[in-house]
């Protein structure tokens, strides 16, 4: 089957599909990081009895509150989008994992619950502040399950996994497949979007507090913000510092169980290229960027001796670390590779540095900066991924048309040989002309059943009544039937 | 984000309130009380007021209705929780 | 499309995407009902300077956005349980119904960005805009409305098709305006916004009535005896509107698909029809019964005589809903699903109407079972 595509006007249904997947990723990986922030904000609030925390963390849960119907939306229209353009393929890859979104919906309804709950209750628990906090740190745990469930789909459309995943898929399991969704890359594309989402939500709150640092606020809200700020680029930073680490591994899964990813990714081939630019260039330019503005940024929080800060030697030692990840990069991909992002991660250092002391030592720009960039990256990521791996249906030939029809209906979701399935039924024999018209014409007002159970034989009068309720029948049509039904034939 | 009388704040006047129920929420009048006009400078950050203290009180002023619905949600999140991973975890042994 | 359906356990297919409806729906209805309210109350508190509409038009935003995360995730369910379980009919639904289910996703963040961005968050520092602030409520409203008449489109349809035919998943259809205006659609969509604020309305008032008996305050119990008596006769009025047009409603029925009919007024699914009368009947005489008497004693017996006037028009909801959508024969169930077709009796002339194909092959199925 090759089913013809609704074409989408001006974008056209692949950029269609990835605008709004990347717009759902924005505000979801968003949610994501919130959650963490505002329990770690909440936890040190009450270790503290600072309410400054306290209001921050308020303030960005009602920030989450109002984006995360957007996210809900848009995943909908992506929902939408799929089916209507690549109806065979979405209704195939729906049934093939239908448990893993159902429990993954479910999730979402215990998510906006707790959300909600957590917001809205906010004022009336003071008396109950351990319990408040430990609802809104459930929020964390329910978002990382719900999206490793979608982690195991996403993965299985880049690593199938090759001789796994089509036997599994040739066996057509329905609703939930082991080998598909632990399929090779789960666990590190698991790993990297966890540290990922928290990161970038991090860094959005703390550019959200360098923005509000920039309108005329008293002392203490500044400082409040200030402290806000210093403690979600702090938790940003050490999410961060795992990512290259994690994608190394995760890249080297690439090599073996998607190697033609790999190379598209690698040395800049296929989709990742886009209107003559290497995206995933790009990508890493601005994580380049951002190592060495934050290293620069906390080299500077050492001086100013700030409660989330680290020792000088630490920040060298993570500077000469990363140093030698990209030397190990460049050995893969390009030693031009390693240089433009060496160039970059000093670029970064200085600019940090000059926005730093351009704002007397407040590091409100810096922010604000990063928070930016970390939003680019997590887009170019999502798209220099989804963009990298071949058509799926290219590449799993079963998945264009895997399932027999219905003689394999009354086996499914039992595990069964499909040796053991009898053939198809032979093809049923085309009824006569008198048991057509009566299955045709009877059931547009009621049942066959009714038929049958009538027990006079006055079919004439009964025949013509019909045609009085305005039954659309001819004389030569209504005899026939009278003369079956009177013969009581099967019908 | 910055406001003068925020909905953010919407419930901060209804803490003190004992006797509470679901039609409180649906009731609740933010930050007035009796449908009166609101009345805030708009020349100070509301949080000016709040940053000052953190108003823990003791348990028994939490409104009780509150408690029970927390509680029990909390209890159904957890309990949704860990039939989610058991899932998985048995999902990774049974097709 | 050969494709498998899911068969979840415990109940039949059908069974589960009707529960996950009716889990959205009560929470969906009473949020666009709020939502179309609250503007006008607004803007009624903002003519007559009385404080306490303002009061109640953002108490009622506020109810909204609570109820609207967990509304929001249970109504993704439904078409996600649909694809599952009815993959061939839902490939086929949503090409005929392709933009108009992109715009109903467009209209689903207009309504998100007015309510929560321009008008929830905004209610305070709007204060000396408030003409701007209820312009931004009713965008908001609108948008909830077009929400609630795209999936009445598509609801309507699967009742009374009329000559539109379900496309095949590979055919490239995505709209028609003959089966998105169908016959039952302005029918359908009217006794919604109608049954709606009267639902609303009225569980308002009870609500409000009953927490009045707790309140000790004299002012505040004022303001609850207000919200309560203005809330009933809103829902009392908006309540008698529905009769007549579901008397329409019938009648386009009785027309365009008259098994159904036939099934609420004397076949498999009157008895839940005569149920849900019942409930009609009753809630009818407890608002005409509690009016005047709230009108002369003041409001002596008005809380209970409102919180039943609420009960029954939430059960009568209820028995609405499951009217409109009345249960599958099992054994048509049994056979159909076989087929991944369209599995109500109810719509089996939505079969005849759509799909011969369809209906032949369920017959095919019928003969080789001997019915």
């Amino acid at each position: 089957m090759n089913p013809k595509h609704i074409e989408f006007p001006v974008l056209g249904a692949k950029w269609f599909i990835g605008f709004t997947a990347l717009s759902h990723t924005a505000v979801a990986s968003l949610a994501i990081g919130f959650a963490f922030i505002v329990t770690i904000a909440q936890i040190i609030g009450y270790l503290d009895k600072d309410r400054s925390y306290d209001l921050l963390a308020k303030r960005i849960q009602l920030f989450h509150v109002c984006i995360y119907n957007i996210g809900t939306i848009v995943a909908i229209g992506l929902v939408f989008g799929l089916s209507g353009l690549y109806p065979q393929f979405w209704s195939q890859l729906f049934v093939h994992q239908f448990w893993t979104l159902i429990l993954e919906e479910f999730l979402f309804f215990l998510l906006a619950t707790t959300l909600t709950f957590h917001y809205f209750f906010w004022d009336h628990l003071w008396g109950h502040k351990k319990l408040h906090i430990f609802l809104g740190a459930l929020l964390t745990p329910l978002f990382l399950l719900q999206f490793y469930l979608i982690n195991g789909i996403g993965g299985f459309m880049l690593t199938p996994g090759f001789q796994e995943g089509q036997a599994s898929l040739s066996q057509g399991i329905l609703g939930w497949d082991k080998q598909a969704f632990y399929n090779p890359s789960f666990l590190m594309l698991t790993l990297h979007r966890t540290f990922a989402n928290i990161s970038y939500g991090g860094f959005v709150v703390a550019g959200l507090c360098g923005a509000m640092l920039f309108r005329p606020n008293s002392g203490a809200i500044k400082a409040c913000y200030e402290k806000g700020g210093h403690l979600s680029f702090a938790v940003a930073f050490i999410a961060l510092l795992s990512l290259p680490i994690v994608g190394y591994f995760y890249s080297y899964v690439l090599k073996y169980e998607a190697n033609e990813a790999f190379v598209n990714l690698m040395w800049g081939k296929g989709d990742v290229i886009a209107g003559g630019i290497d995206w995933w260039w790009i990508k890493h330019l601005c994580v380049a960027g951002m190592l060495g503005m934050t290293l620069t940024y906390f080299w500077h929080e050492d001086t100013a001796d700030s409660r989330f800060s680290m020792p000088l030697v630490m920040i060298v030692t993570i500077g000469l670390f990363y140093l030698i990840f990209y030397m190990s990069m460049g050995m893969i991909m390009t030693w031009k590779f390693f240089w433009i992002m060496l160039a970059f991660a000093l670029i970064g250092g200085l600019l940090a540095r000059h926005l730093v002391s351009f704002h007397k030592g407040s590091p409100r720009a810096l922010y604000v900066l990063v928070g930016i960039i970390s939003f680019l990256t997590v887009m170019l990521g999502g798209y220099v991924r989804e963009a990298s791996r071949p058509r799926f249906v290219n590449r799993i030939a079963h998945y264009d048309k895997i399932y027999t029809p219905a003689e394999r209906a009354p086996y499914l979701m039992v595990d069964v040989d499909p040796r053991t399935i009898p053939p198809p039924p032979e093809a049923i024999e085309k009824p006569s002309l008198a048991v057509q018209l009566i299955r045709q014409k009877c059931i547009g007002c009621h049942t066959l059943e009714r038929v049958r159970n009538y027990r006079l034989d006055n079919w004439e009068l009964i025949v013509d009544q019909m045609r009085a309720y305005g039954l659309k029948l001819a004389t030569t049509e209504a005899e026939i039937i009278i003369t079956h039904l009177r013969e009581k034939q099967p019908y | 984000m910055k406001s003068n009388n925020n909905p953010e704040d919407e419930t901060i006047d209804s803490t003190g309130k004992q006797d509470m129920n679901a039609s409180t929420i649906l009731s609740e009048d933010e930050n007035n009380e009796s449908g009166k006009e609101v009345s805030q400078s708009k020349s100070s950050h509301p949080w000016e007021v709040e940053l000052g203290v953190y108003p823990l009180r003791p348990a028994a002023e939490d409104p009780k209705w509150a408690i029970r619905l927390v509680k029990s949600w909390a209890v159904i999140a957890v309990l949704s929780g860990i039939f989610v991973i058991a899932l998985l975890i048995l999902g990774f042994f049974f097709d | 499309m050969d494709l498998p359906v899911i068969e979840p356990p415990i109940f039949p297919r059908w069974v589960w995407i009707e529960e996950i409806t009716y889990s959205h729906i009560p929470i969906a209805t009473l949020i666009t009902a709020l939502m179309t309210v609250a503007p006008v109350f607004e803007y009624i508190g903002y003519k007559k300077n009385d404080p306490r509409y303002d009061r109640l038009a953002r108490s009622f935003i506020n109810f909204s956005l609570i109820l609207f995360s967990p509304g929001a995730a249970l109504g993704t369910g439904i078409p996600m349980w649909i694809m599952g379980t009815y993959p061939e009919f839902w490939s086929r639904w949503s090409n005929l119904f392709f933009w108009p289910l992109i715009a109903q996703f467009g209209f689903f963040i207009g309504e998100v960005v007015f309510l929560f961005f321009l008008y929830y968050l905004t209610w305070d520092r709007f204060q000396a805009k408030k003409r701007l602030h209820i312009f931004f409520g009713c965008v908001a409203a609108i948008f909830g409305l077009l929400v609630q008449i795209v999936w009445d489109a598509l609801g309507s349809y699967m009742l009374t098709p009329g000559a539109v035919a379900l496309p095949g998943v590979d055919e490239p259809v995505a709209w028609s305006a003959q089966a998105f205006f169908n016959p039952s659609f302005p029918f359908l969509f009217s006794h919604r916004f109608f049954g709606n604020i009267s639902y609303v309305m009225l569980l308002t008032g009870g609500v409000f009535a009953i927490r009045s008996l707790w309140i000790k305050d004299t002012e505040e119990r004022g303001y609850y005896n207000f919200v309560a008596r203005l809330t009933f006769t809103i829902g009392f009025f908006a309540f008698f509107a529905m009769p007549f047009i579901g008397w329409g409603y019938a009648g386009v029925i009785k027309e365009h698909a008259p098994v159904a009919f036939h099934a609420i007024m004397g076949g498999h699914v009157s008895p839940n029809f005569m149920v849900k009368m019942s409930f009609k009947s009753l809630s009818g005489i407890s608002l005409a019964s509690s009016h005047p008497v709230d009108s002369r004693r003041a409001h002596d017996l008005a809380p209970g005589l409102h919180l039943s006037a609420g009960w029954f028009s939430a059960l009568f909801v209820a028995g609405c809903q499951k009217n409109i959508h009345p249960g599958a024969d099992p054994a048509m169930v049994h056979v159909c699903s076989r087929h991944r077709g369209i599995c109500r009796l109810s719509d089996r002339r939505f079969c005849a109407g759509a799909q011969q194909k369809s209906l032949y092959r369920v017959q095919g199925d019928c003969q080789t079972r001997g019915y």
